[in-house]
């Protein structure tokens, strides 16, 4: 590598950096994420239940263990995403189906859905393996470092 | 003392904090400005016609010997309301004349002439000055955060964000390299992130720059670099 190339590589490294000093950007997922923590284990599946995924069947065995199919996983993310301004119950709802189908079908078809930067969705994942439980946690985390 | 008494009780800067705890609080203000600002000065100091009269590093090692040693210089850094990298470029450029007057009274070797072609005060080229702050700052915020961890033994999650956020490797490859759930790197990353994020922003306010400002500060620097 040429002296220029690294000092260039130097200088993204320092910007990239710097960069961290801004005042944190707040996700939409934060409010999921924070919502799992403070109301523990069973909270994700009372989510996928009552929201749109729910017409999949029972969450664990459709999207933690792989039943649903990629068309299903791909019509029940596309309902995740109406949004519904000014209910929080359903705007969780909406956020637990749209990243848990987007997990399912990496995990399980090896297929990438949305539009979401890679970077991104891989912390947002492992947030989600952070807060919740076996068998979720493994979901998120193979769904995070899936290729 | 009047210069400071135009800044709100609020707003009070790092360094008028030193500067009230006496003999004490001005050596750290010291040690603090000569640790960030002495990269950020040799560049500057470089692209003056003094450089030729010694190294760059000589030439702000006598700049801070003698500015820091007088006890009213932060004073009157804290009534210019400008930021403090740039008021001390300009202190540096009196410096600077200050000794080249003296060297030429002795030897002529630097120009008459030249004296006037610096900039004139408050049109310094601070461009190269950014840059060359901005890489201290972060420089500095990475050995705080490394210290600050080690301290609560917590040496391992600096490992995770430096290798995730400085080098660019994915949580999955510092999971492996670390032996670690990359959830739990996630975790850890984020623990220093966090504490770096802190210590950029209080170099910043050190600096100069009011809270409700680091944002935009932080993009002034981040430009400095493109």
């Amino acid at each position: 590598m040429t002296s220029t190339g690294e000092q260039r590589e130097a200088l993204e490294r320092t910007a990239r950096l710097l960069a961290l000093g801004r005042r944190p950007r707040r996700r939409p997922a934060d409010a999921l994420v924070e919502d799992l923590e403070e109301r523990g284990p069973a909270r994700l599946e009372e989510l996928l239940r009552s929201g749109p995924t729910g017409m999949l069947g029972d969450p664990r065995t459709q999207l933690a263990l792989g039943a649903a199919s990629l068309a299903d996983l791909e019509a029940a993310r596309e309902l995740c995403k109406r949004g519904v301004p000014g209910d929080l119950r359903e705007h969780l709802e909406e956020l637990a189906g749209y990243f848990v189908t987007t997990a399912a079908a990496r995990v399980h078809h090896r297929a990438r859905i949305g539009s979401a930067p890679p970077r991104e969705l891989e912390a947002v994942l492992l947030d989600l393996a952070a807060a919740t439980e076996e068998p979720w946690r493994s979901f998120f985390r193979r769904a995070a470092t899936a290729d | 003392m009047a210069a400071r008494d135009r800044f709100p009780t609020t707003y009070r800067t790092w360094i008028e904090e030193q500067l009230d705890r006496g003999g004490a609080g001005a050596a750290d203000a010291n040690r603090h400005i000569m640790s960030v600002y002495a990269g950020p000065l040799e560049v500057f100091a470089r692209g003056t016609p003094y450089a030729r009269m010694a190294a760059p590093q000589e030439l702000v090692a006598s700049f801070f010997a003698d500015r820091l040693a007088r006890g009213d210089f932060l004073a009157a850094w804290l009534a210019s309301g400008k930021r403090l990298r740039h008021w001390l470029c300009n202190a540096l450029v009196f410096h600077l004349k200050e000794l080249a007057r003296r060297q030429w009274r002795r030897s002529r070797e630097v120009a008459g002439e030249e004296l006037d072609s610096l900039p004139a005060d408050g049109e310094a080229p601070y461009a190269a000055v950014d840059r060359a702050f901005a890489v201290a700052v972060v420089q500095s915020a990475l050995a705080a955060t490394k210290e600050h961890l080690g301290e609560r033994r917590m040496g391992e999650h600096f490992r995770a964000f430096e290798r995730h956020h400085a080098e660019g490797l994915s949580y999955r490859e510092v999971a492996r390299e670390l032996d670690l759930p990359p959830e739990r790197v996630r975790v850890m990353a984020r623990a220093g992130r966090d504490a770096f994020r802190r210590s950029v922003r209080e170099h910043l306010r050190r600096d100069g720059a009011r809270s409700i400002d680091l944002d935009a500060e932080v993009e002034v620097l981040l430009e400095s670099l493109r």
